[in-house]
């Protein structure tokens, strides 16, 4: 599946880019997921899973889901 | 000398045609580092209350900062000042790019321009030698051609121009200037002042360097190339380069804060359409920086396939040209962009007129008849470009919607000013109240009207492992807040953060230079203003300056009647969203109101009336103000 790192938390991709792949066969905490990938929670502002904004601490993830994380933003 | 300034004021006479420089004194720049603060001093000194803002009696300023042209990412800025014609408050408008630098380079840190030139002119500033010149054959150009007149007339392609476009020659409202064509003084009218007075822009060239004027250019330079490297280090300065502020488009979206139909929805069906990788994809060919700044957060593009003089659209003119119009066509938002850019409108203010005369049409307070048979529906692109232009040249309609929102809305009559979406005159940009309560509260409590400059927006102090929160620690940040409250540490922050912002006014850094919206440290803010100089600033002092600078423009607003009534969000903000992540959400009203008492209380300033006290302004060393109020 894939994650997509939204506004600049692509920051943290290897090749900065925007969809990070993951590889999982059954649910997994998100915040697992992205702490394996160096991202660092504290960065992140908002999750969104199938359109729906998720508490971060409570997201358990599944193959099939879509999912969007984006930093704070704001000013400009 | 004084290190990092030329300490030189040009004073331009307009109605006499003459001109004289001043020098300033130390100790008074030191309390004034220029920019807002200095902007702020000239015009309660120097202006009577209750001008017409667009007669020769308003005083216009464009003053650079103590650190403006430092050879240091993000020391950029110069702020253009006056009482503005939008909001009959105390005008200001910021803008980066290479304008401001170059003015220093030439020997001035600020100007003053009074009266009114009997025939159109334009100002040529060549290292200390100033002139008047004709600009009559410039009337009317677009903002490029005059840009090249003005270069081929002086021999010079290196020569910085700022101006004003048919806008502001036309007096819209809400014209602004430009610099290089790519940086904006936007907001607050300020073009229209410059046209008011005849004066179509300002030509500078100058050749003495910031190094030359800093007491430690070494250790200025050293700390450039700190800050220049560590723009790859640090994911808000990178993000920041990588999108430009285009790339809010999306998670602004995601968040349901995407200003969508002038402020009905926060959520809009087509941001697909409009999002960064489309920008990036459609239009993006280059992207550019202000003058040293490592940043470059500045983008260039194409417009109808060809390569545009002007630069991209930045968030807020995605924004207010495309969702809040019910736009989702990049190509004719970046072609709008362009038309205001080549007029010289303010695009935040130019989008949310257009969008308030859509709605507007749509319940029919607006008719075919008075759009001369245009369909001025949410949705329809090429009306909107139309608009732009009528706008600018004030033609059919255009006429109506270049006084702005406030008083198109009270010629129209009925609901329409439910649908005018300002405070204190000036529209609202693209960042939604109902989703970050300080930013709505610095759109209501800003002496511009709705700014969303006032603070550093409220998710970014939301969590307590972010960057952004670790770097207020210094400022005596140190616990997270929600985003939706307004309660009383919130309010001791919004307090700090306003100071903050205010000294980036005053001493020459842009919003997206210091933290915590962006990266460069409090202490390393402090490190350059004490190599510039031998002050041996602290903190303190720093956040007393932008508190000055402050109140300065809060007691220019209690001199022309502005008063706790008028620090208030439009009505639409204390309604529902329509849609989106905020379905439903209001701007808690009652709550409102008692951090509005919080918060004057914490500023010193009176909570019946909203006036800084004596007592603060003594505290702040505006004994003088305190007494220009008593004698009102
Ligand atoms: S961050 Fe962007 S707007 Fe600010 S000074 Fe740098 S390039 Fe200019």
């Amino acid at each position: 599946m894939k994650i997509y790192l939204g506004a600049h938390l692509n920051f943290y991709h290897p090749e900065k880019k925007s969809w990070l792949n993951v590889e999982i066969q059954q649910p997994v905490a998100l915040a697992e997921i992205l702490e394996s990938a160096g991202i660092p929670l504290g960065e992140i502002h908002m999750v969104v899973v199938n359109n729906e904004i998720e508490e971060m601490s409570e997201v358990m993830i599944s193959p099939q889901d879509e999912v969007k994380i984006f930093p704070p933003v704001g000013g400009g | 000398m004084i290190y990092g300034t030329p300490a030189k004021i040009l004073r331009v006479d307009l109605t006499q045609g003459t001109w004289e420089v001043e020098n300033i004194s130390e100790e008074f720049y030191r309390t004034y580092p220029g920019g807002k603060a200095l902007a702020g001093y000239i015009l309660l000194n120097e202006m009577p209350a209750n001008v017409d803002p667009l007669s020769p009696e308003n005083v216009l300023v464009v003053a650079n900062g103590l650190l403006t042209g430092a050879p240091v990412s993000t020391a950029t800025r110069y702020v253009v000042s006056a009482k503005s014609p939008l909001t009959n408050a105390y005008g200001e408008s910021e803008a980066g790019g290479f304008w401001g630098p170059e003015l220093k380079m030439a020997g001035f840190e600020a100007i003053v321009v009074k009266g009114k030139s009997p025939e159109p002119v334009f100002l040529w500033i060549n290292d200390g030698e100033v002139e008047i010149r004709p600009s009559g054959h410039l009337w009317g150009q677009k903002t490029h051609e005059a840009q090249e007149s003005i270069r081929t007339e002086l021999g010079d392609d290196k020569i910085r121009v700022l101006q004003i476009g048919p806008a502001g020659e036309n007096l819209v409202r809400y014209a602004g200037i430009t610099n290089d064509l790519r940086h904006f003084n936007g907001r607050n009218g300020m073009g229209a002042v410059m046209g008011s007075k005849n004066l179509r822009a300002i030509a500078v060239r100058g050749h003495t360097r910031y190094q030359k004027l800093a007491r430690d250019p070494k250790g200025l330079l050293s700390l450039g190339r700190t800050l220049a490297k560590r723009v790859k280090e640090n994911p808000q300065a990178w993000g920041l380069q990588n999108t430009g502020t285009p790339g809010l488009v999306e998670p602004l979206n995601t968040a349901g804060m995407l200003p969508t139909r002038n402020f009905l929805q926060g959520a809009f069906e087509d941001v697909d359409e409009i999002k960064w990788e489309v920008y990036e994809s459609e239009l993006l060919t280059a992207r550019r920086s202000c003058y040293a700044c490592a940043i470059r957060c500045k983008r260039e593009v194409q417009v109808d396939g060809e390569p545009s003089v002007y630069g991209g659209p930045e968030y807020e003119s995605v924004g207010s040209l495309g969702p809040n119009c019910g736009v989702g066509d990049i190509h004719a938002i970046a072609k709008a962009n362009e038309l205001c850019n080549a007029y010289m409108l303010d695009t935040i203010s130019a989008g949310m007129t257009i969008s308030f005369a859509m709605e507007c049409f749509e319940h029919g307070l607006l008719t075919l008849e008075d759009t001369d048979g245009i369909e001025l529906r949410f949705g329809n692109a090429e009306a909107m470009l139309t608009m732009v232009e009528w706008i600018a040249l004030r033609k059919g309609i255009g006429d109506l919607l270049a006084e702005g929102t406030m008083r198109a809305a009270e010629k129209i009559g009925g609901d329409a000013s439910y649908y005018a979406i300002h405070v204190k005159g000036q529209e609202l940009p693209m960042h939604e109240a109902r989703g970050k309560y300080n930013v709505g509260m610095g759109y209501a409590i800003s002496e511009i009207g709705a700014d969303h400059l006032v603070v550093a927006h409220d998710s970014m102090l939301a969590n307590a492992d972010g960057i952004p929160f670790k770097n207020s620690e210094p400022l005596g940040i140190t616990e997270p807040q929600p985003v939706l409250s307004l309660n009383d540490e919130k309010m001791r922050q919004f307090y700090i953060l306003e100071k903050v912002t205010s000294f980036e006014k005053v001493i020459g850094y842009c919003f997206f230079g210091p933290a915590p919206r962006s990266y460069i440290r409090m202490d390393e803010v402090i490190e350059s203003v004490n190599a510039a100089t031998d002050w041996e600033m602290t903190l303190d002092e720093l956040l007393e300056i932008g508190e000055r600078a402050t109140n300065m423009a809060r007691v220019f607003n209690a001199r022309e009647g502005f008063c706790r009534e008028h620090d208030t969000l439009p009505e639409r903000i204390f309604s529902p969203l329509e849609n989106g992540a905020l379905k439903g959400e209001s701007f808690p009203r009652d709550e409102f109101e008692s951090a509005l008492t919080v918060l004057y209380g914490i500023k010193g300033w009176d909570i019946e009336s909203g006036t800084p006290t004596r007592q603060k302004l003594e505290a702040l060393s505006l004994g003088w103000a305190a007494d220009l109020l008593e004698r009102v």
